[in-house]
C-alpha cells in the first residue's frame, strides 16, 4: 500500500463540526482502512472532547494523539485564531503507529518518563535493527517538569530513540492545557506516538535567541520555579532588563522579550552554545518565574533576547541541512513544532509570510505539513540527550516513499 | 565570562566596570524593550491606516451604498475579532438590514445578503458616538436576539459588541458588530476605550464614502440633464431658426423682401417671437440662480391678470379645440410683480392647453383666508404620480421632448416665481383624467430675502 498522508483545517465554531471538517479533509482520498494514525492540534476555543468526538466521527477507531496549542501550522501558514483545529492522517503498511499517555504529569514527572518507557518497550524490541523509530511526545507545557520528563524516558529506554514534539499550549493565558490519546481528553498529561517501520527521520531544531550582559547565578531553584537569581527574587533580576516595573502587570508580551541562555555543556554546531529558557508565569507574592524546562540551582545563565532577522535564517539553514544529509530523497511530510513566542507576539499578523512560507518553500511545495505552536520544544542536539527548548523551532521530516514524496 | 556571584561582592576595579557595562547593557535592553512595544503599537496604528486606505479606495469603486458597508463590515472584521456584522442603511426615516457577516453560522463567515437574523437597528434613536456594550444597555436583548437566531445553545448574553453609526449631518447607517464569546487568544483583538478615536475616524471615513457615491450619483444626474438640455435647447431653437431663415431665403431669392406678403411677416414674426421667448426662459433660470430674480411687488389684480391670460391664449386654446371657463369673484388684490404672475399663469394655461387633449379647461380663482388661488384643471393625459414631484425641476418633463416641445423650464420659472413671493406651486393629477395645477399667493405681503431666489 502506498503511504498516505493528509492534512485538514478547520475553523469553524461549532467544536463538533469543525473536529469533523478538519478530519473530514485530512481523510479525503484514503484508502480504505488506510489510516494508521491520527494527529489533532487545536487551539482552545474549542470545547476539546467535543472536538475530538468530531474527529473520530470521521477517523474511527484509528490510534489518536496531539494536544491543545496557541496555534496551529499547516501548508496554509500559523494560525493563531481561538478556533482552529488541524488534523493529520497517516497511513502506510511501512510503518507502525502506537499511541501512549500518562497522568499526574506535574506530581512526578520522573514516573511519567519511566511508565511512558516501559510501555513503549514491547513496540521498541519488535522493531528490526534495520528500521527506525520516532517518537512525538506531547507533554503538558504549563505543568510539570519537562526535563525530568525526557531524561527518566531516556535513561529507561532499552533503545536509543529519536524524539521530536512540543509540549501542550493553549491561548498564552496560563489556563489548562490538553493532551489527546485515542479520542480521550487530559490535562497534566503527556501523549505521545510511536511511529516505527521502514522510513526514515530527520530531526533538526534552531532557536533564535543570542545572549547579552554577564553571568548570573540561579541562586534558588525549585522543580520548575526559579525563586532567586544572584541572591535576589528572579523578578528583580529581570525587571532590571524590561520597562515593566509591577510583576502582577507582566503579559505574555513582556515574557517573550527577555529569556534565559544556559551554556550547554558542549556546543552545538548547528544550535549555538546556549539552551534557551523562557518564563511562563511570575508569582508576584514571591517575584519567582516559572519554566516550563527547569533551571536548577547553581545554573549560570544570560539574559538571552530574541532576534526577529534570525528567525528565517536560522530556521533555512537548519532545513537546507536536513535536506543535504539525504540529496537524494524528499521528505513527504514535515512536521514543525514552533516556539509560540516566536509565532503573533514575535511577527503580529504576519507570521506565516515571514517565518512559515519561506521554511516550506524550502522543502518544495509538494511536501505535507503539519504541527502547532508549543510552549517548548523537544529534539536532541547533534549529541547528547533529548532536551527541552524555547524560542526554537523543531522540524521533523518523515521520509516514507523511497523513491520520493507522496505529497497532500 | 565575569558574573555576579552569590555573595556580591564588587570591590574589584575590573569587576566594576564590568558592572558598570552591564548597566549600560540593561540600559539599551530596556530602551529596546520600550522601541519593541512602541513597534507593536506602530504596527497596529500601520495596520488600520491600510485599511482605511483600502477601504477608501475600494469604496471608490462603489456603485451601491450596500457596497460600501459590506467593505465596511469586512475593514473592521479585519482589524477586531468580532463575529457577526451586520449593517444597516438608512433609507428615508427607515433603517434597512442590507449586508450582513457571520463567522459563527456558516465557518467562513462569506454569507452575503442573507436575510439578517434581526431586520431592524435596536435602538430607535441615532447614535452619533461609537458605542461598547457596557455603554449601550439597549444591546442587550439585541445581542439575545441575534445569538438565538444564529447559532443554537449559545449564551444570550454573549461577548462583547460594538455600535458604530456612520453620520454625517445624521446617521446614514449603523454598523453593528458581535463576538459570541469572549477573547481568548492574545492575538485577537477587540475595540477598547483607546479605540474610540480610531472608530469614529472609520465611520467618518465610511459616511465620506457614502457622501462620496451621492455626490457622484448627483454629478452623473447633472451631466444627464446637461445633456439633454443641449440636445432639448438644439431642437426648440433651431425649429423657429430653421423656419426664419428658410422663409428669409426664399423671399430673397425671388428678390421679394420689399413686398413681404402679410401671412408671410406674421410667421416670421411667430418664429422670432418663439425665439424669444425661449431665450427669455433660459435668462430667467440664469437670473434665477444668481439671485437676480426678485419681485417688484405692487398691488396687482389677482383675477384681472387670470382673464388677461386667458384672453391672450383664446386663439391657442381654439386651435387645440379646448374651452376656457373662468370662476372668480369679481376682484382679487394681492401685492405681486404683475409681470411675473403673468408668466406664471400664462404657463399654466399654456400648459393645461397644450396635455389637455382638446378637452375643456377651468380655471377658479379662489379666496381662502390667508392665501388667494388660481387653479387650472385640464382633463388631459394626466402626470404619473412619480413624476409629479420632478416636473418643477429645471430641465424636467414628465412627457417625451418627440411628442410635446419645450424647454422643459416653464415649472421650474413658475415654481421659484411663486415662491419669491412667498407663495407656492402645487400638481394634483392621475394618469388620462387630467391635472390641476394651483398656484396660491400670501394675501398679506410677504417679505421674501434674496438667498430665498436662488434655488
Amino acid at each position: 500500500m502506498r503511504p498516505f498522508i493528509g492534512v485538514g483545517k478547520s475553523n469553524r465554531r461549532d467544536p463538533r463540526e469543525a473536529g469533523r471538517e478538519a478530519a473530514g479533509m485530512a481523510v479525503a482520498g484514503a484508502p480504505p482502512d488506510g489510516i494508521g494514525l491520527v494527529l489533532v492540534h487545536s487551539t482552545v476555543g474549542y470545547e476539546q472532547g467535543a472536538l475530538l468526538d468530531g474527529v473520530v466521527d470521521v477517523t474511527g477507531k484509528a490510534p489518536l494523539s496531539g494536544c491543545s496549542s496557541s496555534g496551529v501550522i499547516t501548508r496554509a501558514g500559523s494560525d493563531e485564531s481561538d478556533h482552529a483545529v488541524a488534523v493529520m492522517v497517516m497511513g502506510s503498511d511501512r510503518l507502525r503507529f502506537e499511541t501512549v499517555q500518562v497522568g499526574a504529569f506535574s506530581e512526578d514527572p520522573q514516573r511519567c518518563g519511566r511508565d511512558l518507557a516501559q510501555r513503549l518497550a514491547r513496540s521498541l524490541q519488535r522493531t528490526r535493527a534495520d528500521e527506525h523509530r520516532v517518537l512525538m511526545i506531547f507533554p503538558d507545557g504549563t505543568a510539570g517538569n519537562v526535563r525530568e520528563l525526557l531524561r527518566n524516558l531516556e535513561g529507561t529506554l532499552q533503545v536509543p530513540l529519536l524524539m521530536a514534539g512540543g509540549t501542550a499550549g493553549e491561548m498564552l493565558q496560563m489556563g489548562p492545557t490538553y493532551q489527546f490519546h485515542d479520542g480521550r481528553v487530559a490535562s497534566n498529561a503527556v501523549s505521545a506516538v510511536l511511529i516505527t517501520g521502514d522510513f526514515l527521520p530527520e530531526v533538526s531544531v534552531n532557536q533564535c535567541c543570542d545572549p547579552v550582559g554577564i553571568e548570573h547565578t540561579i541562586t534558588r531553584a525549585k522543580d520548575c520555579w526559579v525563586l532567586e537569581i544572584d541572591d535576589k527574587p528572579a523578578w528583580e533580576t529581570y525587571r532590571e532588563y524590561l520597562d515593566t516595573q509591577d510583576a502582577s502587570s507582566l503579559t505574555m508580551s513582556d515574557f517573550c522579550y527577555i529569556s534565559l541562555a544556559e551554556r550547554l555543556d558542549e556546543p552545538d554546531p548547528e544550535y549555538g552554545e546556549f539552551l534557551v529558557r523562557s518564563p511562563l508565569k511570575a508569582d508576584p507574592a514571591t517575584g519567582a518565574l516559572f519554566f516550563p524546562a527547569d533551571i536548577r540551582t547553581g545554573a549560570r545563565v544570560r539574559v538571552a533576547l530574541r532576534r526577529p532577522e534570525e528567525v528565517v535564517a536560522r530556521s533555512l539553514a537548519c532545513a537546507r541541512n536536513m535536506l543535504a544529509r539525504h540529496p537524494s530523497r524528499h521528505p513527504d511530510v514535515v512536521l514543525q513544532f514552533n516556539c509560540s513566542f516566536r509565532a503573533g507576539l514575535l511577527f503580529g499578523r504576519h507570521t506565516t509570510e515571514r517565518s512559515i512560507t519561506p521554511l516550506q518553500r524550502e522543502f518544495g511545495d509538494d511536501v505535507a505539513w503539519f504541527g502547532f505552536n508549543s510552549y517548548g520544544e523537544i529534539a536532541p542536539l547533534a549529541h547528547g540527550p533529548t532536551r527541552i527548548h524555547n524560542y526554537s523551532a523543531v522540524l521533523c521530516a518523515l521520509y516514507v516513499e523511497p523513491g520520493g514524496s507522496v505529497g497532500c | 565570562m565575569l558574573s555576579v556571584g552569590s555573595d556580591g561582592r564588587n570591590d574589584d576595579p575590573l569587576r566594576r566596570e564590568v558592572l558598570s557595562l552591564n548597566e549600560q547593557v540593561k540600559q539599551l535592553v530596556r530602551t529596546e524593550h520600550r522601541l519593541s512595544l512602541w513597534q507593536q503599537r506602530l504596527d497596529g496604528q500601520l495596520e488600520r491606516v491600510e485599511a482605511l486606505n483600502r477601504l477608501s479606495l475600494q469604496a471608490g469603486e462603489a456603485t451601491e451604498p450596500a457596497t460600501i458597508l459590506v467593505l465596511a463590515l469586512d475593514a473592521m472584521l479585519a482589524l477586531f475579532s468580532y463575529e457577526q456584522a451586520i449593517a444597516f442603511l438608512r433609507q428615508g426615516e427607515a433603517y434597512v438590514a442590507v449586508a450582513r457577516r457571520n463567522f459563527l453560522s456558516d465557518g467562513d463567515g462569506t454569507t452575503r445578503n442573507d436575510p439578517a437574523p434581526v431586520s431592524s437597528p435596536p435602538t430607535p434613536q441615532d447614535i452619533h458616538e461609537p458605542l461598547l456594550d457596557e455603554d449601550a444597555p439597549w444591546l442587550k436583548p439585541f445581542h439575545a436576539a441575534w445569538a438565538a437566531s444564529l447559532l443554537r445553545g449559545e449564551d444570550g448574553s454573549g461577548g462583547p459588541c460594538l455600535a458604530l453609526p456612520v453620520s454625517s449631518d445624521r446617521m446614514l447607517a449603523l454598523l453593528l458588530f458581535r463576538r459570541g464569546q469572549h477573547l481568548t487568544s492574545p492575538l485577537e483583538v477587540l475595540p477598547q476605550r483607546d479605540d474610540l478615536p480610531f472608530l469614529r475616524l472609520f465611520g467618518a471615513h465610511v459616511a465620506g464614502a457614502l457622501r462620496n457615491l451621492l455626490l457622484y450619483r448627483e454629478a452623473q444626474e447633472a451631466i444627464r440633464f446637461r445633456d439633454e438640455f443641449l440636445m432639448l435647447a438644439s431642437h426648440e431653437l433651431k425649429t423657429p431658426l430653421t423656419t426664419s431663415l428658410l422663409l428669409f431665403q426664399s423671399l430673397r431669392k425671388h428678390d421679394r423682401l420689399q413686398c413681404m406678403s402679410a401671412a408671410n411677416a406674421e410667421s416670421l414674426e411667430r418664429q422670432i417671437l418663439r425665439l424669444n421667448a425661449l431665450v427669455e426662459q433660459l435668462l430667467d433660470v440664469s437670473r434665477i440662480r444668481h439671485g437676480r430674480f426678485a419681485p417688484r411687488r405692487k398691488d396687482a389684480d389677482l383675477v384681472q391678470l387670470t382673464r388677461e391670460v386667458i384672453w391672450r391664449f383664446r386663439f391657442d386654446a381654439e386651435q387645440k379645440g379646448s374651452s376656457v371657463s373662468l370662476s372668480a369673484p369679481a376682484s382679487v388684490v394681492v401685492s405681486a410683480d404683475a409681470a411675473q404672475i403673468d408668466q406664471v399663469l400664462a404657463n399654466l394655461l399654456s400648459n393645461a392647453i397644450k396635455f389637455g387633449e382638446g378637452r375643456p379647461i377651468q380655471v377658479n380663482v379662489d379666496v381662502l383666508p390667508e392665501r388667494a388661488q388660481v387653479r387650472v384643471h385640464d382633463s388631459g393625459i394626466g402626470i404619473p404620480a412619480a413624476d409629479q414631484a420632478r416636473v418643477f425641476q429645471c430641465f424636467e418633463r414628465a412627457v417625451s421632448l418627440k411628442n410635446f416641445g419645450g424647454l422643459g423650464l416653464g415649472l421650474y420659472i413658475s415654481k421659484r416665481i411663486a415662491e419669491a413671493h412667498g407663495g407656492g406651486i402645487g400638481v394634483e393629477s392621475s394618469v388620462e383624467s387630467g391635472t390641476t395645477f394651483t398656484l396660491w399667493l400670501p394675501r398679506q405681503p410677504t417679505i421674501c430675502p434674496g438667498p430665498d431666489l436662488v434655488h
